[in-house]
């Protein structure tokens, strides 16, 4: 019975066949189930790593923004006048007043916990938030006062208080320039904080501090209820008191390896994604662990309907496989199967290359076939999965180096630092040993911020590079990789030239950012021409994104510190005062300029109207400015008043603006003080030259007549003396002699008259010659003198003049001298500069001599320094002073307010021409009635010397 | 005593106040005094007399005092030369120092001594006697 012989030998061998192979078969079909669900478990998990970390990114962010909040709060207290003067006067009932209402909307409002002021010392002045506690010093324990008091510059950051951890901002506060203390203010770094981070993000945060950090503060674990991961730490807050499964040893990682990590754990009912970083504090210091953990759950069931489906797939493919197998077998051959088996047999020991090679053309044979087919498939799968696998693994190597240089751009403190972060993450993926980084700065020209070469050396100077591998790199946009081949047919299309040591391969990317390609990262090697290949060339443009991304933000951050600074000193730089007033006149607001222009503190111009910064009898120069609101579209040019009493002159415009919907004026006032004495001085000028040439050209046409006045009387009284013989002789043809004639001349007093014409002649003479010297042209000095020398050799003329002596008491006068001991000698007449300070002595010994204050004691300042290019000599009296109608016309020629006779009144204006015309120099007055006057004479240092 | 010649004395103003008052003035000295308005009654004078020393107002009408002096001198070296000038900010030029006046030989107007010209004039005649000695 061949059937049944054949059947029941057959069903063995079936059964053993389909045994064998469906092994094999279900084999195959498990290990690619696996391999799939492994790799979509890989790719979640990347996913849910790139997301925590750009939740740590905002929450780095976040901080940032805390920290320039609390520096820029606390330095607007520090700018305070008011705060100022009230540190200073060391009043702190005044103080807390001040500030107190202040530090509460700020707390409602912003969530403000300390304002602090401290003594220059370090000591607590005032707590607001507690005026209770004062005068302990606080800076033992916290670095950033201690960094604040050293370097008296405004301070930020994060740090353990005594009982709370908070993000401090501290400032210098400064009176006339000199350090009088600090203003700090405290943000809270707590349980609200991260509240809020977790509205934002969903995700829960947890902080832990160390004890190690802790412990100079006295800040001990307040809240038990949620046990510490390491004995190192202690629980701070957190906004879920869940604990999560997460090894000691990780924490102590992250404490001392100062980077996050990153793990997947399950509490037994969730699973979560933790990100465990390191919390820094300021000055760099680690103080705790901060922990953000995300929910898996949206993520794990997606995966799990991959896998389900997966799964299902799968057993399809088991089910088909054992039809077609049974199917087969149904066919079997014995010689076929033996061999067949025997294969089978080898490929389940793994060897995968065996194959069937009896193969029949029939439906055995095409088994064989099937089989050599699934065995092919098999190995070409398991090699895939490997290459995947492998790839997996590089993709994750580099989204670790990702992550660690994004968190590079916001750790390290400069471009130096962040740069030397990125050669070495970027030297665990690739060869670096030559590597640099290439910034475009326009025209072709290349910064190279960062260089590591073997033989070149590149300087820190930008670079002009238009035909280099770096700008074909720039301009394409493309990364290129260059080995010789590469690089010769560049230069043959003339696309690049040869730059620098040539190297068998090059491989640059461009770096990119939100701005478009801002330069190129490079490596090349100079021995191994395979050293790079194209997965090189993909991973470093993959990675070359986020360079471009931190490089960015760097320079953000360096330009917003710039801007920030700069907008800070031109805001506290103004020099105008900015009033906001009331359409009704109130002052409502002042800026810094207004209190130093007018004197008042802020607090007082608050109580004050505009009419009280116009003099009274300025209404009348107001008059035709615009009226009835009407405001005037340039600027107005009038009279204020100082707090002093002091009327000057300014410039003011204003605006009407609506301000939280009030109509408020605002109003810029400028002081053009200095603007109008320099007119004044040129008004002066042109009116001396014009007085000058007049004077002269009289002068002139005097002299002739006055010589024949003075001539003739020479003769005259020559030939009424007996001392010619010619006299005698002709009075005797006369019937005389010149005895009787001498005694009639004495007795009718003629020789005193014709004395008299000589003398007043003489005194005319005097007067032109002065008034030609006026117009005399300015020649070059002969030689140059010190100047203290000469002002102390015309005090002691002075006080040997009989008549300054006599008449004004000289020698009562106390003279003081400051000279600066540095200043060279100046090239001037000695005799003439000499002449100009006895004159201006002589003033002011004139005008002391009238000074009506009898409990005055006389005293004369002498000054001379150094300005510049010019000598700067000061003669100050507190003599009784001049008006300013008085002022102005000092020096004209015979302007005097003494009596006539008393002088000439030239003094001052010969001592005006000799400073500016014969000296080149300036000669000006100032002068306060009642307190004194000051001669001012500037002479230039460098003449040349005849 | 030998009667020895009066020195001769040639003046030159256009002012008629200044230039009688040196006449008489000088004359009281006992100099042979001759005095001109201008450059070209001067020219006459010299060339009737020969004079010793001349003293010239330089701003005169017709040809300036400089350019008479210059003149002057080409046609009379031996003549001497005094300025008596009006205007304090004198400056001699290259020309007649050439022709050796120096600064002290320039008097301003007025001169409110004048025994210090006589004291010039002086000078001159001692200069000349040393020369005669030698």
């Amino acid at each position: 019975m061949i059937t049944s012989h054949r059947s029941s030998k057959d069903v063995s061998v079936t059964v053993k066949l389909l045994l064998s192979v469906s092994a094999i078969v279900l084999s195959i079909i498990a290990v690619q189930t696996w391999l799939n669900i492994f790799s979509a478990r890989q790719r979640y998990e990347t996913e849910e790593k790139q997301n925590l970390i750009s939740i740590f990114n905002d929450y780095n962010d976040e901080v940032k923004v805390l920290e320039r909040a609390s520096a820029a709060l606390a330095s607007s207290f520090a700018d305070r006048s008011d705060v100022q003067e009230l540190l200073l006067a060391q009043n702190r009932e005044q103080m807390l007043e001040l500030l107190s209402p202040i530090f509460t909307t700020l707390r409602d409002d912003y969530g403000i916990v300390h304002l602090y002021v401290h003594q220059p010392n370090g000591f607590v002045f005032v707590r607001v938030h507690d005026p209770e506690q004062y005068g302990d010093a606080i800076n033992t324990y916290r670095q950033t006062n201690v960094i604040a008091l050293e370097t008296h510059q405004a301070v930020a950051g994060v740090e353990l208080g005594s009982n709370r951890l908070g993000v401090r901002g501290i400032a210098p506060v400064f009176h006339q320039n000199e350090f009088i203390g600090l203003v700090e203010v405290g943000l809270d770094y707590d349980q609200a904080f991260i509240e809020d981070l977790k509205a934002r993000n969903g995700v829960d945060y947890k902080i832990w501090v160390t004890y190690d950090a802790a412990a100079p503060t006295g800040l001990w674990p307040r809240d038990e209820e949620m046990e510490s991961p390491s004995s190192k730490l202690f629980f701070y807050a957190s906004t879920n008191p869940n604990p999560l499964p997460i090894e000691e040893e990780v924490y102590l990682e992250v404490l001392h390896e100062r980077e996050p990590e990153i793990r997947f754990v399950s509490d037994g009912n969730e699973d979560f994604a933790v990100l465990v970083a390191p919390l820094t504090g300021y000055g760099d210091r680690v103080i705790g662990v901060f922990e953000i953990s995300a929910s898996r759950m949206e993520a794990l069931n997606t995966l799990r309907r991959h896998q389900v489906s997966t799964l299902v797939l799968a057993a399809a493919l088991t089910v088909l496989a054992l039809i077609l197998m049974g199917i087969s077998t149904e066919r079997f051959v014995h010689r076929s199967l033996r061999h067949l088996t025997a294969v089978a047999r080898r490929q389940l020991r793994g060897d995968l290359k065996a194959r069937v090679e009896l193969l029949p053309n029939d439906e055995f044979g095409q088994l064989g076939h099937t089989l050599n087919a699934l065995t092919e498939e098999l190995r070409n799968t398991l090699d895939n999965q490997k290459k995947i696998i492998e790839d997996l693994t590089q993709a994750e190597r580099v989204q670790s180096t990702l992550f660690r240089i994004a968190n590079a751009a916001t750790r390290t403190k400069d471009f130096k630092e962040l740069f030397e972060s990125i050669h070495r993450y970027l030297g665990e993926l690739i060869d670096t040993t030559n590597f640099y980084i290439a910034l475009y700065e326009g025209e072709d020209t290349f910064s190279f911020p960062y260089w590591v070469d073997e033989y070149d050396e590149a300087g820190f100077s930008p670079k002009h590079m238009k035909k280099s591998l770096i700008a074909y790199v720039f301009h394409t946009g493309e990364p290129l990789l260059a080995n010789e081949n590469v690089h010769q047919e560049l230069i043959e299309r003339g696309e690049v030239e040869m730059v620098g040591t040539p190297s068998p391969i090059w491989l640059g990317v461009p770096l990119i950012s939100d701005r478009g390609v801002i330069g190129v990262m490079a490596v090349q090697s100079y021995t191994d021409n395979s050293l790079y290949s194209e997965n090189d060339v993909e991973m470093l443009s993959f990675v070359s994104d986020q360079i471009g991304w931190a490089i960015e933000r760097k320079l953000t951050e360096e330009t917003l510190r710039e801007s920030e600074e700069r907008y800070r000193s031109i805001f506290s730089g103004v020099q105008d005062a900015i009033i906001v007033e009331s359409p009704s006149g109130e002052i409502l607001d002042v800026n810094l300029g207004a209190c130093r222009m007018f004197g008042w503190s802020r607090e007082e111009f608050l109580t004050k109207t505009v009419d009280d910064l116009v003099p009274q009898d300025a209404t009348a120069l107001l008059a035709d400015s615009p009226k009835g609101g009407e405001l005037p579209d340039r600027p107005v040019e009038t009279v204020n008043i100082r707090a002093n009493g002091e009327p000057f002159p300014v410039e003011v415009s204003a605006r009407l603006q609506t301000i939280g919907g009030d109509q408020v004026m605002l109003v810029v006032v400028r002081d053009i003080t200095d603007r109008k004495r320099a007119e004044e001085v040129m008004i002066q000028s042109e009116k001396m030259l014009t007085v000058g040439g007049l004077a002269a050209g009289m002068a002139h046409e005097i002299n002739n007549p006055l010589a024949g006045i003075l001539h003739n009387t020479q003769v005259m009284r020559n030939r009424l003396t007996s001392d010619l013989q010619k006299n005698q002789r002709i009075a005797e043809t006369c019937g005389t002699n010149m005895q009787f004639i001498e005694a009639y001349m004495h007795q009718r007093g003629i020789f005193s008259m014709i004395e008299s014409v000589m003398e007043s002649g003489q005194r005319a003479a005097k007067i032109v010659e002065n008034m030609l010297s006026f117009s005399r042209k300015s020649k070059a000095p002969v030689s140059s003198h010190d100047l203290r020398d000469l002002l102390d050799h015309t005090i002691e003329l002075a006080s040997s003049d009989y008549d300054l002596r006599k008449k004004y008491g000289f020698r009562r006068i106390d003279i003081v001298r400051e000279y600066d001991p540095t200043i060279p000698e100046v090239p001037c007449e000695r005799t003439k500069i000499q002449q100009v300070f006895l004159n201006i002595l002589k003033n002011s010994a004139q005008a002391m001599a009238q000074e009506k204050d009898e409990g005055k004691e006389p005293l004369i300042a002498l000054r001379v320094q150094r300005d510049g290019d010019t000598a700067l000599i000061e003669i100050e009296d507190n003599g009784p002073g001049m008006d300013d109608a008085t002022r102005k016309r000092v020096f004209e020629p015979f302007f005097t307010t003494k009596g006539i006779g008393d002088d000439t009144g030239l003094g001052l204006s010969v001592s005006y021409f000799i400073i500016t015309k014969n000296h080149g120099g300036t000669l000006s007055v100032e002068s306060t009635p009642g307190i004194g006057a000051k001669f001012i004479i500037r002479l230039p240092l460098h003449r040349n010397i005849q | 005593m030998k009667n020895l010649p009066k020195i001769r004395v040639l003046l030159v103003d256009d002012e008629a106040a200044i230039r009688e008052g040196l006449v008489e003035y000088l004359e009281d000295y006992d100099f042979e005094v001759s005095a001109a308005m201008n450059a070209e009654e001067a020219l006459y004078i010299l060339a009737k007399k020969p004079h010793d020393v001349a003293i010239i107002d330089l701003r005169l009408s017709g040809m300036g005092g400089e350019t008479m002096i210059l003149r002057i001198h080409q046609i009379y070296p031996s003549l001497r030369f005094l300025i008596h000038t009006g205007s304090t900010d004198y400056r001699l030029s290259k020309e007649l120092k050439l022709i050796g006046i120096q600064s002290e030989h320039v008097f301003f107007k007025p001169v409110l001594d004048l025994t210090q010209l006589l004291k010039g004039i002086n000078n001159f005649l001692r200069g000349k006697e040393d020369e005669d000695v030698q």
